[in-house]
């Protein structure tokens, strides 16, 4: 695999460049990902960290978007000044490594736990609201013109019957993810936004230092529609890790999260809408668990940890309905 | 048919306990493997213990929501065909019930306070 990696980097840097320092981070459900420095041998001054990401789910419903896709959406982000991994060059056929991409690594914490509850995060955990209300509205106001490749994800049209089919890909029956998807359809909010939607963005994917958010990662989940997705979506339960409390992320309050979004967008936020979505965020963080214990049962993506997803769809269940039910907030 | 000792429950308890007395030996990655693996043995524990009462209690509560035997996907499909949109409270009342119960298997620690055991 280095040896691929080496050949791959030499491509593009020269016969003279090396890679140093791998490692190979134990997460993420869907890529491999390889952080490593680059060293063009002229001087140390040339030392580059990069990451590699290669897709490892490749399946004919996969939910993600393909990786030439999310290259293609990581110059338009840092184009518009979104904090994200700036895109470096995509994997080819020739480089026997999948498909996938290399983007500059950003240094800091993605580990909820310890952003939401170590003491030297305090500071950041105080920002963490506002910060991501202003790059949320500014990353919605990115034109869709620029992303029209992003048409093509079911999301973009219909995300709830998108959620749904791939439920039905998984073949399992799922009465509370059913129950939930009839309360979406009857309350489904009159809006016709059509706005970049980042699609996970979610305490463990804010790259964090103590000074705050640096980099929003993993795109994989970017589509078109309205952008309070992604405010629902952060308020999600399940991205609380405990920290009830603290709607937005397990690190601050919906009100600081909307008025930080409002002040930039120029628009007040329908938290009705945003409530909606964080139903709507539930029922799919049920069906990627069902997803990754499917792929674990049916298609060879064998895990322990996925196994345990297939279970742990119950937990986002109860949580779906003691929301459905007014018990949590 | 009848085996002899150890049980089903106590062979599970007993790979659960060599996760534990493994970890010591393994990198982090096999810490957190060893850990996922304990998880999913005391989730494998509770069900056997709690998994007949359950089950015929779900099958109950499905033949008094729909009036006759049923299966979840019976009622997944009539839920998504819009059959028993007039009687949500009633469903999700069963199903929460339903849930919390799985959740009783799962990580019973998740649970609200309101379906705590008392």
């Amino acid at each position: 695999m280095n040896e691929r990696l080496l050949a791959a980097v030499r491509r593009r840097f020269g016969s003279a460049a090396t890679i140093e320092s791998v490692v190979l981070p134990t997460l993420g459900g869907s890529n491999l990902t390889t952080i490593f420095d680059v060293v063009d041998g002229s001087s140390a001054a040339s030392r580059r960290r990069l990451v590699a990401r290669q897709e490892t789910y490749v399946a004919d419903n996969t939910p993600f978007l393909a990786p030439d896709r999310q290259f293609q959406l990581l110059l338009v982000a840092t184009k518009h000044g979104i904090p994200c991994p700036a895109p470096v060059f995509q994997l080819e056929p020739q480089d026997e490594l999948g498909r996938g991409y290399v983007t500059a690594f950003v240094g800091g914490e993605t580990f909820p736990k310890r952003i939401l509850t170590d003491a030297r995060f305090a500071g950041a955990r105080a920002k963490l609201a506002e910060q991501s209300g202003e790059v949320l509205a500014r990353l919605h106001a990115i034109p869709v013109t620029e992303v029209s490749f992003l048409d093509a994800q079911p999301d973009s049209h219909d995300p709830l019957g998108a959620q749904l089919a791939r439920l039905d890909s998984y073949g399992e029956a799922h009465p509370a993810v059913e129950l939930g998807a009839r309360w979406l359809v009857k309350h489904r909010p009159k809006n016709a936004r059509r706005q970049l939607v980042h699609g996970d963005y979610r305490t463990g994917n804010l790259l964090v230092s103590e000074s705050g958010l640096e980099a929003l990662l993993d795109w994989e989940c970017a589509h078109t529609g309205s952008g309070l997705e992604d405010l629902g979506w952060l308020c999600t339960r399940s991205w609380r890790f405990g920290q009830n409390h603290l709607p937005a992320g397990g690190f601050g309050s919906r009100e600081d999260l909307f008025a930080a979004y409002a002040r930039v967008s120029g628009s007040p936020v329908d938290a009705d809408e945003v409530h909606w979505w964080e139903v709507f965020g539930l029922l799919r963080w049920v069906v990627l668990n069902v997803m990754q214990a499917y792929g674990h049962h049916a298609e060879g993506r064998r895990s322990a940890a996925f196994a345990a997803c297939g279970r742990n769809a119950s937990l986002y269940e109860y949580e779906l309905l003691m929301t459905l039910a007014k018990r949590f907030d | 048919m009848p085996q002899h000792r150890p049980d089903l429950a106590e062979i599970l308890r007993t790979v659960r306990e060599l996760t534990v007395e493994l970890a010591p030996q393994v990198d982090a990655k096999g810490k957190y493997d060893l850990r996922v693996a304990a998880y999913l043995l005391v989730m494998a524990e509770r069900e056997v213990a709690l998994a007949p009462a359950l089950d015929r209690k779900h099958h109950a509560q499905l033949e008094k929501l729909l009036g006759h035997p049923a299966t979840d996907g019976e009622l997944s499909a009539r839920l998504r065909a819009g059959e028993l949109d007039d009687r949500f409270d009633d469903v999700l009342a069963v199903l929460l019930d339903q849930v919390a119960d799985s959740v009783r298997v799962v990580k019973p620690s998740q649970l609200d306070p309101i379906h705590q055991e008392p």
